[in-house]
């Protein structure tokens, strides 16, 4: 079965700089991102990947052009139905700070399914994730008391608890040294395959690449592959 | 440098804007001290003055001395004038106050035979400095009458003229005063005179203080020193000094050289250094209560300082890391800082000054708590002292802003990356128990200062200063408590969270944790809160308490509105048995009713004596209080205010109108002497005749009819010093009469006048028409008089102007704290928000959890201020109230509460909430999510 979580038709965005000039950071983007698959969007710092990513993810608005995302035309939805669909059916690792400070690692990962209004038994769902991602021991620690790779790999066990169909990740690795990135990829791997999550992931690293099962490389807006 | 400094400065403009309001107050707190200090102390120094006058009915500014010369040496007046003005100006070189009024005299001592009584009477022939224009000639003519050769014209009071029955045109023959040919002196009385004004300064000895003198011209007086040969002229100088010069700066010396003229010169005589020690130690008493009343508001306003340059210092903590990883030393950080703080502080000083100037200003035309009225406020002037105390008021912010930087200037960049997001530990004080200790400690001094509360009272009334410690033990006792609700709320919140963990929804889960893993920094703002809100509530508490009770004390003490005594001629005539007899003749009461129609409600007679002596058995107490009343009049006229006694003290007046020689015993009496209604006790009063007043005019017995707890005038407690000068309190009773019968008893007597006036009637209109009216009163008291003239008085001055002072200040920071408190806690948490907002929360969550936030941090805390304002009004009022009140009196002092203090003050924390919660939206609204998340992007 070959169908498409996400398609993204002809998407520009443009942000006015401050000679009041406008400046087109997504210059007419078509892709598809496949369902169940990692896909990476490929780019050097400022080629437009972040900003591409924050629009398939519904954090922001294109300036012209549309996306569906399972089925749904971003452009007929109201912001409230973006909401929902940003708490419900997605997940999200963030660049650098990912945690919520003032959590551990367990409330981290609960506030999510309490925000996705999980249904099932918490507790059992909390420990699962933490243990996927190998932390299980690290449950009650702040933030500040964990590595940045471990975690990078609580903010995964978060965007992932609440079974979303789709994780949005900006850099996920970009923080982190080549071993922890490693582990990071390898467990987005484990996700796709397993659980049959839809991942759309942005990195500058071309050692990535050969990981994801699609990749787009971004240039100046453009996809140049 | 200074560029840089600007612009950082401008770059948190709203928070420095903070900083700089906050030493500005601190500033201005701080400069307004020895502004409003000085003002009170010159304001009470010249209040002394003023009420000595009042109460000697005498000048009470005056030095001089009582000396002799001998005439060999000073053969005439001038001569002796010339003594006199070498010692003036020896005293006015260190005094240096200007003399406004001189009154000098010089004398010899004579006898004459009294051709009427036959024996010799000793007489001064006197000569008094300027005397033509300060006297009427009542009869007669003056001094320089012309008289017939060999007999020299003098002039005598009229009191001279009745005691020994002269007549004007009588020939005084001084027999043992002889000229060279043995003829003796004689004068002839020209004229009687008496003042012209009797409120002229110039008369410090009276007509009638300078009894037994004849008093002639400058020309007679020296012609008959040179032709009599007298051998010793007396001389009295009095000067009368114009105190209104005397201030905080100048009366310790003065006190010191009256001592040195008076160790010096045995005929230095003064009547003023009484009034100076009587400062003396009341000057120590406002010191202390000024500086007390301010360091509460003093140390709120260091904690916003400090809470403000936190703020600052986290917002900046990156930067400084920055700094240091560049590799700017410590030291020049350090530098950065203490420039800014110091631009402030200058900035600070330039504008905190003219706003003490005004504060003080403000604060000294209190009339009550937060109630300002236009008055003379030419005491409080610019002080030099302001200048220092600002400088250090200035330099003390500098410190406070500077030293937490030492805290973050040590950190580089690796360790505040590691600390960004760090949840703080336990606060030291909630790990030591701090909180618990403070309020242990402060019970404790509750509890023993409560133990001496009589003794409290007694060293006050004795002009000790009071002990700091009573003042602040009750802002130690806020702030400890605030801290222990603090840790209270603390335990509330866990255990809220705790009971509904599994249930609660994102917002509130969130927000629980925000709160409880972030009490390090909420909790400054919430013991902020609870201080300011509670010291608020207990300030104005306080001072309603201390107003109000003063206010209830003077009318209780009083009786009525207006106590009129005007005066009355006493005729003495010889009677049969050679006895002295004095009469009066009733002057009719009408006339104060008519005169002062449309102004007076109701009008009553009352004798009062207060030299009565009570007879029960066989026992005497002397010194007590009789009225005489006519139960009708004294009941519409007197006032008593409410629950003092068992029952309306209108039915003892009806107990008393059923028996003519019935009495109202005071329940003191009663107790004493285990009187009941029923039993007779009697009661004297003595001799109107000054020279008689052992005698006892009669003793009437009275059977008791109503004992009374209170009664409208009487105090059963009044406070005199002993030999020792300690205050002793003396218990004082009370018979009521009925008036017939008081007069029947001891015959007519004056009677006081009671007014009970209209509710717009002025005392002074009162007092204007009666004086139209030729009624002479010598005296009278007015509630009104005494009311202004307490609220006038240093201490309660101090009080309303520091509370309100405190009050306005506290609220003013509680607002601003609040809010910078709130926003810059928002604008630190945009990332988070944008977490929240990307993780699809809306923004009715975000508020609801806001909300929820506010709710358990500020509103808890500001709840928790009125629980602790109140609980402190309880526990303290009455102790601290001692110090302003330490008289025993028949009202014991009741807490005053003012609602709508707390209406006010309720107000402006919930308008505080909405601005803030206004603000906040409307900062969270303009927020955009991938802006926010970008934020987090290095």
């Amino acid at each position: 079965m070959d169908m498409n979580m996400i398609q993204a038709r002809n998407v520009k965005r443009c942000f006015t700089l401050g000679s009041g000039e406008p400046f087109y950071a997504l210059k007419g983007i078509n892709i598809d991102v496949p369902a169940s698959k990692l896909t990476i969007l490929k780019g050097r710092s400022g080629s437009g990947k972040t900003t591409l990513l924050n629009i398939l993810s519904a954090l922001d608005e294109p300036s012209e052009g549309d996306i569906m995302i399972d089925d749904r035309i971003f452009s007929e939805m109201s912001d409230i139905q973006k909401e929902e669909l940003r708490r419900y059916e997605i997940g999200f690792v963030f660049q650098s700070v990912a945690l919520i400070p003032i959590m551990n690692a367990y409330e981290n990962v609960d506030f999510g399914l309490r925000l996705a209004n999980y249904e099932g038994n918490r507790d059992k769902r909390i420990k699962e994730v933490l243990e996927m991602v190998g932390l299980s021991s690290r449950m009650y620690h702040m933030p500040n008391q964990m590595s940045g790779g471990e975690q990078q790999r609580v903010a995964i066990a978060r965007a992932v608890a609440h079974k979303p169909k789709v994780i949005f990740a900006d850099e996920p690795t970009g923080a982190l040294d080549t071993a922890s990135g490693l582990n990071v990829m390898k467990l987005f791997k484990e996700l796709v395959g397993k659980e049959g999550i839809t991942i759309v992931m942005t990195t500058h690293d071309p050692n990535l690449m050969e990981l994801g099962d699609v990749v787009y490389e971004i240039e100046d807006g453009e996809i140049i592959a | 440098m200074f560029k840089f400094l600007g612009h950082k400065l401008l770059n948190k403009k709203w928070l420095n804007a903070c900083l700089l309001l906050g030493i500005v107050l601190l500033v201005a707190v701080a400069s307004c001290n020895p502004m409003f200090k000085n003002g009170a102390l010159d304001m009470m120094l010249s209040s002394k003055f003023d009420e000595a006058i009042e109460d000697n009915n005498k000048f009470s500014c005056m030095m001089g001395r009582a000396g002799s010369v001998a005439t060999e040496d000073y053969p005439d007046t001038t001569a002796v004038r010339s003594k006199i003005d070498s010692y003036e100006k020896m005293w006015n070189s260190y005094i240096g106050v200007d003399i406004i009024e001189k009154q000098t005299y010089m004398s010899i001592e004579a006898t004459f035979a009294m051709s009427n009584l036959g024996n010799r009477k000793y007489v001064d022939i006197a000569y008094l400095e300027d005397m033509e224009s300060h006297i009427d000639i009542v009869y007669g003519e003056g001094m320089d009458a012309v008289m017939e050769a060999g007999t020299y014209p003098c002039i005598i009071s009229q009191q001279y003229l009745d005691s020994y029955n002269l007549v004007v045109g009588e020939v005084l023959t001084f027999d043992d005063i002889t000229d060279s040919s043995g003829n003796p002196l004689v004068c002839t009385v020209a004229g009687v005179f008496q003042e012209n004004n009797y409120n002229d300064i110039y008369w410090y000895k009276t007509v009638n203080d300078l009894e037994k003198k004849i008093f002639v011209s400058e020309d007679v007086f020296n012609e008959i020193v040179d032709k009599f040969g007298a051998l010793t002229i007396y001389y009295n100088d009095y000067l009368m000094l114009d105190y209104a010069q005397f201030t905080h700066s100048n009366a310790m010396d003065t006190l010191y050289y009256l001592n040195e003229f008076q160790n010096a010169d045995g005929h230095f005589i003064q009547n003023f250094s009484d009034i100076l020690i009587d400062y003396k130690g009341d000057a120590r008493s406002i010191k202390i209560i000024i500086w007390v009343l301010e360091l509460p508001i003093l140390v709120l306003l260091l904690a916003f300082i400090y809470m403000v340059s936190s703020q600052i210092l986290e917002m900046e903590d990156g930067e400084i890391a920055m700094l240091k990883s560049r590799g700017t030393s410590t030291k020049q950080i350090l530098g950065i800082y203490l420039g800014q703080s110091s631009i402030l502080s200058i900035i600070a000083i330039l504008i905190g000054i003219p706003i003490g100037f005004l504060l003080c200003k403000l604060a000294a035309s209190s009339s009550s708590f937060l109630k300002f009225s236009v008055r003379d406020t030419h005491f409080y002037g610019f002080d030099a002292g302001m200048l220092v105390y600002s400088l250090i008021a200035a330099l003390i912010s500098v410190l406070f802003v500077t030293l937490p930087v030492f805290k973050y200037a040590k950190n580089s960049i690796v360790e505040v990356k590691s600390r960004t997001g760090k949840v703080n530990a336990k606060p030291f004080w909630e790990k030591f128990f701090i909180d618990i200790i403070l309020v242990g400690v402060s019970i404790y001094l509750l509890y023993n200062y409560n133990k001496q509360k009589s003794d409290i009272a007694i060293s006050i009334l004795s002009g000790s200063k009071p002990d700091p410690l009573i003042f602040l033990n009750s802002s130690l006792f806020i702030f400890a408590v605030g801290l222990l609700i603090l840790r209270l709320i603390k335990y509330m919140i866990k255990l809220i969270y705790y009971i509904g963990r599994k249930k609660w929804s994102p917002a509130v889960y969130a927000s629980f944790l925000q709160i409880t893993r972030t009490v390090k920094k909420q909790g400054f703002i919430s013991v902020f809160l609870v201080m300011t809100i509670a010291m608020g509530m207990f300030n104005s508490n306080m001072a309603r308490t201390i107003n109000e009770n003063k206010t209830e004390r003077l009318k209780y003490n009083m009786g009525t509105d207006l106590i009129l005594q005007e005066y009355w001629h006493m005729g003495i005539y010889i009677d049969k048995e050679k006895n002295a007899r004095w009469y009066y003749n009733e002057e009719d009461v009408e006339r104060f009713a008519k005169c002062t129609e449309g102004m007076s409600e109701s009008i009553a007679k009352v004798i009062y004596d207060d030299k009565t002596t009570i007879k029960v058995g066989g026992t005497e107490l002397a010194n007590n209080v009789l009225m005489g009343i006519n139960t009708k009049d004294f009941g519409n006229t007197a006032e008593l205010q409410s629950g003092l006694n068992e029952v309306h003290w209108y039915h003892y007046l009806n107990d008393l109108a059923q028996v003519s020689n019935g009495v109202i015993i005071s329940s003191n009496l009663a107790e004493k002497y285990k009187l009941s209604v029923g039993d007779s006790i009697s009661y004297a009063r003595y001799n109107p005749i000054p020279s008689k007043a052992e005698e006892e005019i009669a003793s009437p017995s009275g059977t008791v009819c109503a004992i009374v707890d209170a009664w409208p005038g009487f105090n059963q407690y009044t406070y005199e010093k002993n030999e020792d000068g300690e205050v002793e309190e003396i218990e004082r009773y009370l018979v009521v009469a009925n008036y017939a019968y008081v007069v029947g008893a001891f015959g007519q007597t004056p009677y006081q006048v009671w007014m009970k006036l209209q509710d717009d009637a002025d005392y002074q209109d009162v007092l204007k028409n009666l004086n139209e009216q030729d009624i002479n009163i010598i005296s009278y008291s007015s509630i009104d008089k005494d009311v202004l003239k307490m609220q006038e008085s240093p201490l309660v001055l101090i009080t309303n102007g520091l509370f309100s002072l405190s009050f306005i200040i506290a609220i003013i920071l509680c607002t601003v704290g609040f809010l910078i408190y709130w926003i810059t806690s928002i604008k630190q948490r945009e990332l988070l928000f944008g977490i929240y907002r990307a993780m699809g929360m809306s923004m009715k969550e975000i508020n609801k959890m806001l909300i929820n936030e506010q709710m358990f941090s500020s509103v808890l805390a500001s709840a928790a201020g009125y629980g602790v304002g109140a609980i402190s009004t309880v526990l303290f009022v009455k102790l601290v109230a001692i110090v302003y009140l330490p008289e025993a009196h028949s009202i014991d002092i009741s807490i005053t509460v003012n609602p709508l203090d707390i209406v006010k003050l309720t107000i402006v924390v919930l308008l505080m909430f909405i601005i803030c919660f206004i603000v906040i939206r409307t900062i969270l609204k303009k927020m955009n999510i991938t802006q926010a998340l970008k934020l987090g992007e290095d």
